[in-house]
């Protein structure tokens, strides 16, 4: 094997305020070798961005680093070596909305990128400019537009551009497809392997997905609270992994690979056999549409002469759901997912269709005050963020009470403070914890307070809006347990959206695709996986990044 | 360091302006009290008739200046708090409604808001104080003059509060956790009282401390230009008035105290803002 092109000995970095020391990284070493994608996986705060930022010389104070170094072709580089720093490594971002000028047309962010790194002519580096977007797959007859005419896909792949401008040996790509669609993130992960084939550029490939890590790197790093856990051959790591924290990690993670009959893994958490009652339908939406008018004022309208402009977010949605089952809608971003949770949910009003739950029309206007109530004690939802979901400003056990209180449950006060400890403990916190605000809580936790809010008024339908997206892997496993415990003790029924086919397939015992407002295909995760029929729903089982697939490229 | 020794002044000038009857060594509205030979007395030196020693010297009616000043503090800050409350309670109401419901009554709010912001406050207050002076009955307007002054002043501040009270409400709003609480039927005006005010409340508290300080000058600068509180009682504003007829003639004292007392003051007032702006500022942390 060659030398390494960049190789990390020993580095350490801590954060020091006056007498507060706290040790970020712990000694970690690493090397890269030319044309390689090495990948580095972690959950939140393992350190992962700050190894990065390391090696481009991006720690200021309060951060220090406090022993080890960087050498970068044999040489060490030192706090401020411009040269190599930005010229011989670049770096990818994970937002391309940020990491673009919005004021410049992206061949002029190009162009002044070029020229700083190297010694070039204007029109020299035009050409170049061209060439590099070629190379990432923009036309380049798109010169001289802004990024914000750009999808994010293509922004990513601007950036791209910008990173390979001064022809990096190393590239450090930051969480780069976290924003993105999966059948885009596909895209771009194909990209980045095609560049470090073709230019023996080595990638460093910072991410918290193991899917992503076993489809793209070759190697692996695994980073648990700024130590290096373990380090091998990706292949090896996930499949003989050594240590008891990847272990961890890779059980937490959600596969769909069993159902598509390729490899067998068994699902984190074993479906409980059917049983055999009577099936009974408890949600049925019906032709359910909402149109959007996005069309300018009418005065407009009349001067630039320009029509109406309808967004049919949802288009005549049918499903039903049997009581006590999980009924999950995926699609990518715009797809209507969260537009028909929120018609379920009565927070918006279908433009045509219905909504019945348990047989009544949750979405007639007629509807009394009392059966408006009984709707509302019935139906709860889970949101995306645990941290925008839980009034900064209310102790928990006030949230959580609050649906008693508003809902007309439990008229005594007593009775509602035990039923509040009650749902504490039904969702694994402790009693202690209602006079504490959420801000005391880390994600998972606070993902559970919101249970319980939702658990408060003993409701039979729960709307989970991409409840664990915004977790931790082996969070979201206990999250998504938790979910399915309650469901089989209070046989509960779940709309369950999400963008994720892999925790889908675990949760979910029917799935239901949505393209652009349409639900274009409806089966169940076992049929689905295996012999999918629509062409979208086979390239989305494609392009989703699963830990299943690391023997694909080794 | 600053902002410990402006607050440290700020609670001195509070405490002199509570404690004024005890502190103050005369009662300055107290017409019987006052002698004219005392008049034109300078600080700390005897007066040519009467032998009586001042702290800071006399006005032209003879009137102590240290517990004219203390009492006219107590007159500034009362009117400075009052007017403030009311800014800022029509400007939150005003913002959250404008934030909340969006549509034509937005429009209409901030429209409002914007016309206002055009004039310079001080017109604005005159504005409303002359309108309200012309509609009292004369035997009411020396009793009103206060209110009347407090509401002029309070009318004039209300915009910055509703502009940043709707910002963060339209940032507030689209949370899940008011989501959650729609979903649950609440009513919308609990809604904005229980979820969204008690979370844009920081932004809130730190222009209600500027505007206090603006509150108090804008009463200063009505009654410099002599529509503000009758001379009988004297605020800072008036004491200054009093004092620029003087200042040419060697009588320097009668305007000096005063201004320095209402620079100490506002100035206290703002860097204590200033300081909890940053407190309050989880980004700066």
């Amino acid at each position: 094997m060659s030398a390494p092109i960049l190789e990390i000995q020993n580095l350490s970095v801590v954060f020091k305020q006056r007498r507060n020391v706290q040790i970020i990284l712990d000694k970690i070493s690493l090397k890269v070798y030319p044309g390689e994608i090495v990948g580095l996986v972690g959950e939140s705060g393992a350190g992962k961005s700050m190894t990065g930022s390391s090696v481009l010389g991006l720690i200021d104070p309060p951060l220090l680093i406090s022993e080890g170094a960087i050498i970068f072709e044999g040489r060490r580089i030192e706090k401020n070596s411009a040269f190599v720093r930005g010229s011989q490594i670049s770096m990818v971002f994970q937002d391309p909305l940020v990491s673009l000028n919005p004021l410049r047309s992206i061949g002029d962010q190009l162009i002044e990128t070029i020229r700083t790194h190297i010694d070039m002519g204007k029109v020299e580096a035009k050409t170049y400019a061209k060439s590099l977007l070629k190379e990432v797959g923009i036309e380049p007859n798109r010169f001289y537009d802004y990024p914000h005419t750009f999808s994010g896909g293509m922004r990513q792949r601007v950036v791209i551009a910008l990173a390979l401008a001064p022809k990096p040996r190393v590239i450090i790509a930051d969480e780069p497809t976290t924003a993105l669609d999966v059948s885009v993130q596909a895209q771009i992960l194909d990209l980045l392997r095609k560049l470090c084939k073709e230019r023996g550029t080595a990638i460093i490939l910072i991410t918290h997905d193991m899917g992503v890590i076993a489809e793209t790197t070759e190697r692996v790093a695994v980073l648990n609270a700024g130590k290096l856990v373990e380090m091998g051959k990706t292949y090896d790591v996930l499949n003989k992994p050594n240590s008891g924290y990847t272990k961890k990690l890779i059980n937490s993670t959600p596969t769909f690979q069993h159902l598509t009959k390729k490899r067998n893994s068994k699902p984190f958490i074993q479906k409980p056999k059917k049983k055999k009652f009577e099936q009974l339908e408890y949600l049925s939406v019906n032709e359910l549409t909402r149109f959007f008018d996005l069309s300018d004022p009418w005065l407009v309208r009349q001067i630039t002469g320009t029509g109406k402009r309808i967004l049919k977010a949802v288009d005549r949605v049918n499903f039903k759901i049997d009581k006590g089952r999980t009924y999950a809608l995926v699609g990518e971003s715009g797809s209507g997912k969260t537009t028909i949770a929120q018609m379920v949910a009565g927070l918006l009003r279908p433009s045509a269709g219905n909504v019945k739950i348990d047989g009544k029309d949750f979405t007639d206007v007629s509807l009394g005050k009392e059966e408006l109530l009984l709707m509302r004690r019935a139906v709860q939802m889970i949101f995306q963020s645990p941290y925008a979901s839980l009034n900064p400003r209310w102790r928990v056990g006030n949230i959580i009470k609050e649906p008693l209180d508003v809902l007309n449950l439990n008229q005594n006060e007593e009775t509602k403070n035990k039923r509040v400890i009650e749902l504490l403990e039904q969702v694994g916190l402790s009693p202690r914890d209602i006079v504490k605000f959420p801000h005391e809580f880390s994600g998972g936790q606070r993902q559970r307070i919101c249970i319980a809010r939702a658990l408060a008024s003993r409701p039979e339908l729960i709307i989970c809006d991409e409840p664990t997206s915004a977790l931790d892997v082996s969070v979201q496993a206990q999250v998504l347990r938790l979910l399915k415990d309650l469901q089989k003790e209070f046989s509960l029924t779940y709309l369950f959206i999400s963008h994720d086919l892999a925790v889908v397939s675990e949760m979910a015992d029917k799935i239901g695709v949505l393209k652009e407002g349409v639900l274009i295909e409806e089966a169940t995760p076992e049929v689905l996986f295996s012999s999918p029929v629509e062409k979208y729903t086979k390239m989305l089982i494609a392009a989703a990044p699963d830990i299943g697939n690391a023997n694909k490229i080794n | 360091m600053l902002a410990i020794g402006s607050f440290f002044v700020f609670i001195t000038i509070i405490l002199l302006a509570i404690f004024a009857n005890y502190l103050a060594p005369y009662t300055p509205f107290d017409p019987s009290t006052l002698n004219l030979m005392n008049g034109f007395t300078p600080p700390m030196e005897p007066n040519e008739f009467t032998g009586q020693v001042f702290l800071m010297g006399t006005d032209d009616q003879g009137r102590d200046l240290f517990s004219t000043i203390l009492y006219g503090l107590r007159i500034s800050l009362f009117v400075g708090l009052m007017a403030v409350l009311l800014a800022m309670v029509l400007g939150v109401i005003l913002g959250l409604i404008s934030g909340f419901s969006g549509g034509w009554l937005d429009i209409i709010i901030m429209r409002l808001a914007d016309i206002q912001m055009t004039f310079p406050s001080i017109l604005v207050a005159m504005l409303v104080y002359g309108v309200a002076r012309g509609m009292l009955p004369p035997e009411l307007r020396y009793e009103m003059s206060i209110t009347v002054l407090i509401i002029s002043i309070g009318l004039s501040e209300w915009v910055p509060f509703a502009r940043t009270v709707r910002g963060s409400t339209l940032v507030e709003k689209e949370k899940d956790y008011i989501t959650s609480a729609r979903m649950l039927g609440l009513k919308r005006f609990s809604i904005m009282t229980r979820h969204i005010l008690p979370n844009i409340l920081s932004p809130v508290l730190v222009i209600a401390t500027i505007t206090f300080a603006l509150a108090i000058i804008a009463e200063a600068t009505l009654s410099f230009l002599g529509v503000g509180v009758p001379t009988t009682k004297p605020s800072l504003g008036t004491l200054i008035r009093i004092g620029q007829d003087f200042l040419f003639s060697g009588e320097w004292w009668i305007l000096l105290f005063p201004a320095l007392t209402l620079l100490a003051l506002a100035l206290s007032i703002n860097l204590f803002g200033d300081w909890l702006r940053d407190m309050l500022n989880p980004k700066i942390h």
